[in-house]
């Protein structure tokens, strides 16, 4: 009986909203602690950090142009170079921040999901978006999924009136006004793809090759090489005879 | 500090559900109550501020509903938008009275490691908005704004950004070095609870916290190195096999960029890719008290190896608040007390610094808040880079107690300096990395003064009697570290619209690479740079001729022009961002810290310039703690102002 009242209930807006929570929130969640067990060197705790410091103001910046902000670019780009868990924890952290200056709300939860799922696109499409070894960005590819996802994830955070206002014609009409706002964001995307993506993938590359680290642990070998030979040079001299010794003194001093 | 966190979420989950199951009534007692309490918080200017952004908003959506929803029950309708509008306002109000420390803390709680990177991002976001002003200054300061075309003032705008993520990922490099060298992301140490220390009474045991206690290194520590510097080309600039031993101070010495730096890094445990040098080899530590034998090609480690304190205070320094700084410092000798933070404030002078926030700090203060929150006694091994080059002479001194302090508890103290002469007193080894760098005199001349060009401002921050400026002065600025040197000259060149040199470079380049910097430095050569070849601009020639003459005497010219601008080291930066002032030729030349990561060699250089610029009829003020400086300030004949809580004076020499 109550597991039918249930049942009924979860068909409803309230329940449908309760039980989407609950299911994003335990993937989320899950994502989020193996981001944090995965977390090993500094470098990378303070690269999430910038990042998500980066995203967080230029949200801010852009904050008077309605819906109209590089975030989305930022993790397609994060997901595309640093992976999926990465650009979920810088996700999470751009919600969280950016909304401590705009406003914190149910939507911040569903910002950070929206995101994280942007990322995670990007990481999962990587062969199309970038060139065949990886040293440039495919702009229109790039770009065209921009575009979509001006809409999804618009739509995602959308799902956050459904909590609020628990009833599907609100939810559709929330839909609905939000097309204009939906366009800008997408339009917005592909106009800051066009402007940073380059100079990001660029910006994210160099990174890369960075970490791969410029301290070799062996000195090489014609440095070895050549210590070997002075150090035996020297030894020789060292060893070697006075070769005047035997020599009677001819200038007549004695 | 606040209630405890758990307190807080019962009353997220009341603002946010209570105002969807109330009536009317209920619901206008319950608004009226935040909206009081809320304007009594933050004041009704914040009110109001988020009333004009939210309430058109929600008033947006109530239309919508009543024009797509197919209710025509406006009553309703309304009743929806308040109700929103009042769960808004609840939960902005938990904004609002939450600090952001206390999110942390309770991210770290369950999240440690995203609790570092947010503590770093929430500290970092107001950094960058700040850097994207100076940007836009840069550009006002070089001239950009002039531009009839609106369309190519966009497009020089637009192309600062990248530079500007550049920088952000170059403060994510040195951040993350700062994290690792510290070992933040090692678990940490607790102090013991109750139940432990009545059994380590009851047992007759010493109690003793999870942390290291400072004590006499003796002869234990060791510090092996065999290690190569090259150059990007594979020439080698040094050979260094050395055993540095506890109980020594050692004074490291050698031309700008030549990896001294590096080798620190690489001592510190973290790779020296900042400067394009390539170091190779092995670095052995021994008698470290929780890793006993180090051998650092097995790193990175997670805890902190050795105390490190890098070159620029202001891109390594991560708490909200000076306590905190603390915290996150003393991880090895555990948990820290009050008290002895209180002590360690007072004895560097900063204890009326407690409440404020690191970064409103001025950089002198930043940089002796990083050395007293982390120069660890319990630590065996210090690094010190360039660490003496923001401090008064009272902060020099303090510091050098406190390293001769840790030789006396027999521990390595490793200095980077590139003012040596007082280093050299206190040193036990000099190392030479390089050629050897021979004593330098700055050129001193004798010059005529002439006209008057200009006041220091004078107004509600500064008062002063001085003489006027004359063309061909010499001025040295000194004070003591937050007197507010920077803030004279920043305010001097609001006031009389001059360009100004801050000490940090970043505050001054806009180009991801030296090509896109140098482009960018003149509004003619942008024009020529967005021409390109085909069109000749007539000025550019001449502009590009100066440009490059000014590169050679600054010892720039052997960069190549790839070179990505955050590869260059702190000193190759500096003269970059000094280029386009030198170009500009203002009446008055206002330098910040002039000296900060130049040798001797290249201040020399420097000087000439300066020199030459006074003889051409220019005035030049320089702020600088150096002695060597203001030595030769008093040699060329030039005035020195002091300035105490915003009084200038003129010292008679």
């Amino acid at each position: 009986m109550i597991f039918a009242d249930i049942q009924a209930w979860a068909g409803t807006p309230g329940g449908i909203a309760v039980w989407l929570t609950i299911l994003f929130g335990f993937i989320f969640f899950s994502l989020l602690l193996s981001v944090d067990r995965g977390i090993r060197l500094g470098r990378e705790a303070a690269l999430i950090a910038i990042l998500a410091a980066v995203a967080s103001a230029s949200r801010v910046l852009f904050a008077a142009l309605p819906n109209v902000q590089p975030v989305t670019l930022l993790l397609l780009m994060i997901g595309l170079h640093l992976g999926a868990r990465r650009a979920t924890a810088v996700a999470m952290l751009t919600a969280l921040i950016s909304n401590m200056a705009l406003g914190h709300g149910p939507w911040t939860f569903y910002q950070a999901i929206a995101w994280a799922a942007v990322g995670c696109s990007a990481a999962l499409f990587r062969p199309l978006l970038v060139n065949w070894d990886g040293t440039k960005v495919r702009i229109g590819s790039m770009a065209f999924l921009a575009f979509i996802w001006g809409f999804l994830f618009d739509w995602t955070v959308s799902l956050s009136a459904l909590a609020l206002y628990q009833s599907f014609e609100a939810f559709l009409a929330f839909i609905i006004a939000g097309l204009v706002f939906d366009a800008l964001h997408a339009v917005g995307n592909v106009f800051f793809t066009i402007w940073l993506a380059p100079s990001l993938h660029h910006l994210l590359w160099l990174h890369r090759r960075h970490e791969a680290g410029r301290w070799l642990e062996n000195i090489s070998d014609e440095t070895l090489k050549r210590e070997v030979f002075i150090a035996e040079a020297e030894a020789a001299a060292k060893q070697l005879k006075d070769p005047l010794a035997g020599v009677a003194r001819l200038d007549g001093e004695n | 500090m606040g209630p405890p966190r758990h307190f807080r979420l019962p009353f997220l989950v009341l603002v946010v559900v209570l105002p969807l199951l109330l009536e009317w009534r209920h619901l206008a007692a319950w608004g009226g109550f935040l909206f009081i309490w809320s304007a009594v918080m933050v004041g009704p200017r914040s009110m109001l501020r988020w009333l004009r952004v939210w309430l058109p908003l929600s008033i947006l959506y109530g239309v919508i509903l009543l024009l797509f929803s197919g209710t025509e029950n406006w009553s309703e309708t309304l009743l929806l938008v308040v109700r929103l509008l009042i769960a808004l306002l609840g939960m902005q109000i938990m904004t609002w009275s939450v600090p952001p420390s206390d999110v942390v803390r309770s991210f770290e709680w369950v999240l440690p490691r995203l609790g570092v990177s947010l503590a770093i991002a929430l500290r970092l976001v107001p950094r960058l908005e700040r850097s994207a002003k100076w940007r836009l200054e840069t550009l006002e300061e070089r001239g950009f704004v002039d531009n009839e075309s609106r369309m190519k003032d966009l497009r020089t705008r637009a192309s600062i950004w990248p530079g500007w993520l550049a920088d952000s990922l170059d403060h994510a490099h040195d951040l993350g070095d700062a994290v690792q060298s510290r070992g933040i992301l090692a678990p940490r140490r607790w102090r013991h609870g109750v139940k432990r220390r009545i059994v380590q009474i009851a047992l007759g045991e010493e109690i003793r916290e999870d942390g290291v206690k400072p004590h006499h290194f003796s002869d234990s520590v060791q510090l092996g190195l065999d290690l190569e510097i090259n150059l990007p080309d594979g020439r080698c600039i040094g050979r260094h096999k050395e055993l540095l031993r506890g109980g020594n101070i050692v004074l490291l010495r050698g031309h700008s960029g030549c990896g001294k730096s590096s080798l620190l890094r690489v001592i510190a445990g973290v790779s020296p890719w900042q400067h394009p040098v390539t170091v190779n080899g092995k670095v052995h530590i021994s008698g470290h008290p929780t890793h006993g034998e180090i051998n650092l090609a097995e790193g990175p480690f997670i805890e902190a190896i050795s105390c490190w304190i890098p070159q620029d205070p202001d891109r390594h320094g991560l708490a909200e608040s000076v306590q905190r700084e603390f915290r996150i410092a003393r991880r090895l000798s555990g948990p820290w007390k009050q008290q002895e933070m209180l002590e360690c404030l007072r004895e560097w002078n900063l204890l009326d610094k407690l409440q404020s926030q690191p970064e409103n700090l001025s950089e002198g203060e930043q940089q002796r808040l990083l050395l007293a929150a982390h120069l660890d006694p319990a630590q065996p091994i210090w690094l010190l880079d360039e660490a003496d080059v923001h401090l008064d002479e009272a902060g020099f001194i303090q510091l050098g107690k406190a390293v001769v302090k840790h030789r006396a508890r027999g521990g390595l103290i490793i200095v980077v300096a590139h003012r040596q002469a007082r280093w050299k007193r206190i040193a036990d080894q000099v190392i030479d990395i390089g050629e050897p760098i021979s004593a330098q005199d700055y050129p001193s001349v004798w010059i005529e003064r002439g006209d008057e060009i200009g006041q220091p401002p004078e107004g509600s921050l500064f008062s002063h009697q001085l003489k006027p400026v004359l063309s061909g002065d010499l001025i040295l600025v000194q004070g003591a570290n937050g007197s507010g040197k920077t803030t004279l000259l920043r305010e001097w060149a609001e006031t009389s619209n001059i360009p100004w040199l801050p000490t940090s470079p970043d505050r001054r380049l806009l180009g991801m690479t030296i090509e896109e910097e140098l482009n960018m430095q003149h509004p003619t050569l942008f024009a020529q740079f967005l021409a390109g070849d085909d069109v000749i601009i007539p000025d550019s020639e001449a502009i590009q001729l100066q440009q490059s003459a000014l590169r050679l005497d600054l010892g720039l010219s052997h960069l190549s022009m790839v070179t990505p601008v955050h590869d260059l080291s702190t000193g190759e930066r500096r003269r970059l961002s000094l280029l386009p002032l030198l170009m500009r030729k203002p009446p008055i030349m206002l330098l910040d810290e002039i000296d900060h990561g130049l040798d001797d060699i290249t201040l020399a250089d420097l000087i000439e310039q300066l020199n030459a610029r006074r003889k051409a009829g220019s005035a030049i003020v320089i702020t600088s703690h150096s002695p060597d400086l203001v030595a030769w300030a008093k040699v060329s004949g030039g005035r020195i102002w002091n300035i105490d809580q915003g009084q200038l004076t003129e010292a008679s020499s």
